[in-house]
């Protein structure tokens, strides 16, 4: 079992707040990688911490055996580190279609003077690949639309496809199923685990806990910043610590 | 016809109105002709600062370094048209790429008023430094003059300069138009559109916003050289805030979301403000008024009026081409 990305004694304090107090967890290649916990437990900004928009006060993130610590969120994003985001944070005056060419521009492979110059067939196969992300994300009809005039449900599922433009090796999605009709989340479950099941890892943040035991393979709870417990879903459903951080002791 | 045929027409048909102006008008409208395309390559090269969501003061005074670069070249070294031309648009770029370290970390107010101070320091030294003239600048810029086997050029003619202007702004634009439609176009739209997405998509952003400052310097760069044969002389006042604001004035009641916006709002500009000559000091007022009635009525300037007939380089979003989305509101 190799881990794909490590977590060493990641701490991160905001004033008074410790948001994260030495966090230390890891992702284990080709899995979906669950981070719960109550609001406030630290989840988004260890994502953050992750991808590199918070610097760690100390500790280390450790991606694919790379040390990503020092580098910026873009360096990780090209080595395969790529995020999604709460908010539905998209080019939004683009065309769905636009938006996931967008989504390539940082890590598409390199030619000669393609930054002023595409040539036809170049520029075919970007779109090609384009649909193709959007038709497995179940957006294929939507191509021409306005990413602004998506429904909020369409506009998360965008969001994963440009994420997943960016070519990602492990994927990090912050609460996608937020605000989503029920058939939504049952799509959103089948894109996932697709994602998965075509290489990538993925690491979740979700309050919604009947997809998050459906999907991960492994669950890493947070409460105040710390990590409470880690284990399959079965266990961490049991265990008497998570119950008490979600229900209150008796 | 396709849209992008109708654009491609204007183009030709605008070219084409360029190439025959001096034959119908006089010397006085050919030299007017010739700063309206030295200003189309003002604005169209501001525009790339713009695409990546920053507006500048600097632009201008960039646009002085490469004509004094040229001016100094010319009068004291000699040098021939087409090497200053370039020298001016590395020197321009170069400038650019110092002051990019220290401007670039600042975004939105803050670039703009870093430029500001950027701008005015350079200005002041032209004044201050005899070598360059100090306030009354560098005249007697020598007109380029071609020679080739018997075959002569005399470009201090004002048609000829004017032909040569026009031959080098249309190069500039095609270069500008392509790299628009390439990678870095797109990456500067997406920096402009979601600044943080971009970066978690892999776009190192400061160095794209960065290059985008240094690319569009050197195009000014290129009009400050036509600027300065063109009038024979280089003064620091030419290149004075005053200028730096007609700038952002002419781009913003043109348009900046597609390249044909500035291109209009700079012609219909210059235009109206030619006419204007007899009453100088009203300017700054009408200029004001047009502001403001702009902002109200076309908040996406005037290459609105045109966006029916004509549907630009940029893919900004079609939605009157979207037939999926109609069907679902009727």
């Amino acid at each position: 079992m190799t881990g794909i990305l490590q977590l060493l004694a990641v701490r991160k304090a905001f004033g008074g707040l410790v948001a994260a107090d030495d966090v230390s967890l890891s992702v284990v290649a080709g899995t979906i990688h669950g981070l719960i916990g109550p609001n406030g437990a630290g989840k988004t900004t260890l994502f953050s911490l992750i991808t590199g928009f918070y610097r760690a006060d100390s500790g280390t993130v450790v991606f694919d055996g790379t040390n990503v610590t020092p580098m910026s969120t873009s360096t990780r994003a090209r080595l395969g580190l790529v995020r999604t985001f709460q908010s539905n944070l998209l080019f939004s005056e683009q065309s769905a279609i636009d938006n996931v060419v967008s989504g390539g521009l940082g890590t598409r492979p390199r030619q000669a003077f393609d930054w002023l110059f595409e040539c036809p067939s170049q520029r075919a196969a970007v779109m090609e690949t384009a649909r193709e992300i959007l038709q497995s994300c179940g957006l294929g009809d939507k191509a021409e639309v306005p990413a602004g005039s998506l429904s909020h449900g369409q506009q998360r599922i965008l969001g994963i496809a440009v994420a997943l433009a960016a070519r990602p090796r492990l994927l990090l999605l912050d609460e996608p199923f937020t605000g989503m009709t029920a058939r939504e989340k049952d799509a959103l479950v089948e894109i996932v685990q697709s994602i998965r099941a075509r290489g990538a890892s993925i690491v979740l943040v979700e309050h919604d806990m009947r997809a998050v035991m459906r999907l991960c393979d492994r669950i890493t709870v947070l409460n105040f910043g710390k990590v409470l417990a880690e284990g399959t879903p079965d266990q961490v459903r049991r265990h008497p610590d998570v119950m008490a951080a979600y229900l209150g002791t008796a | 016809m396709r849209p992008r045929s109708i654009s491609t027409v204007l183009a030709i048909v605008l070219i084409a109105a360029a190439v025959l102006l001096p034959l119908v008008a006089g010397d006085y409208f050919t030299a007017f002709g010739t700063e309206i395309a030295i200003t189309v390559l003002m604005l169209s090269s501001y525009r790339i600062i713009v695409l990546t969501g920053e507006w500048s003061f600097a632009h201008v005074v960039l646009q002085g370094v490469g004509a004094y670069t040229a001016a100094i070249l010319v009068k004291d070294l000699g040098w021939p048209f087409p090497a200053t031309l370039a020298a001016g648009a590395a020197m321009s770029a170069l400038v650019a790429a110092i002051l990019s370290y220290p401007l670039l970390r600042m975004k939105g107010f803050y670039f703009l008023m870093g430029s500001f101070a950027a701008a005015e320091a350079i200005r002041l030294l032209w004044r201050k430094i005899s070598f360059f003239g100090g306030t009354r600048g560098l005249s007697n810029i020598p007109a380029p003059y071609l020679e080739l086997g018997g075959f002569s050029i005399d470009f201090g003619h004002t048609t000829n300069y004017f032909y040569l202007t026009l031959t080098v702004v249309i190069c500039c634009l095609l270069l500008m138009w392509w790299m628009e439609q390439a990678r870095i176009g797109g990456i500067w739209r997406a920096i402009q559109q979601q600044d943080v997405l971009a970066q978690s998509i892999g776009i190192e952003s400061r160095t794209y916003r960065r290059l985008a400052f240094v690319i569009a310097a050197a195009f000014a760069g290129i009009a400050g050289v036509l600027l300065a044969y063109a009038f024979g002389s280089v003064t620091a006042n030419r290149f004075s805030l005053n200028f730096a604001l007609y700038l952002m004035i002419w781009s913003i009641v043109g348009g900046t979301r597609t390249f044909y916006g500035v291109v209009l709002g700079g012609v219909v500009l210059m235009v109206f403000d030619e006419s204007l000559r007899f009453a100088e000091e009203l300017r700054p007022g009408v200029y004001g008024l047009i502001l403001i009635a702009v902002m109200l009525f076309f908040p996406q300037g005037l290459e609105r009026l045109l966006a029916p007939i004509v549907r630009g380089p940029t893919r900004a979003p079609r939605r009157d081409v979207v037939p999926s989305t109609r069907s679902e509101n009727a």
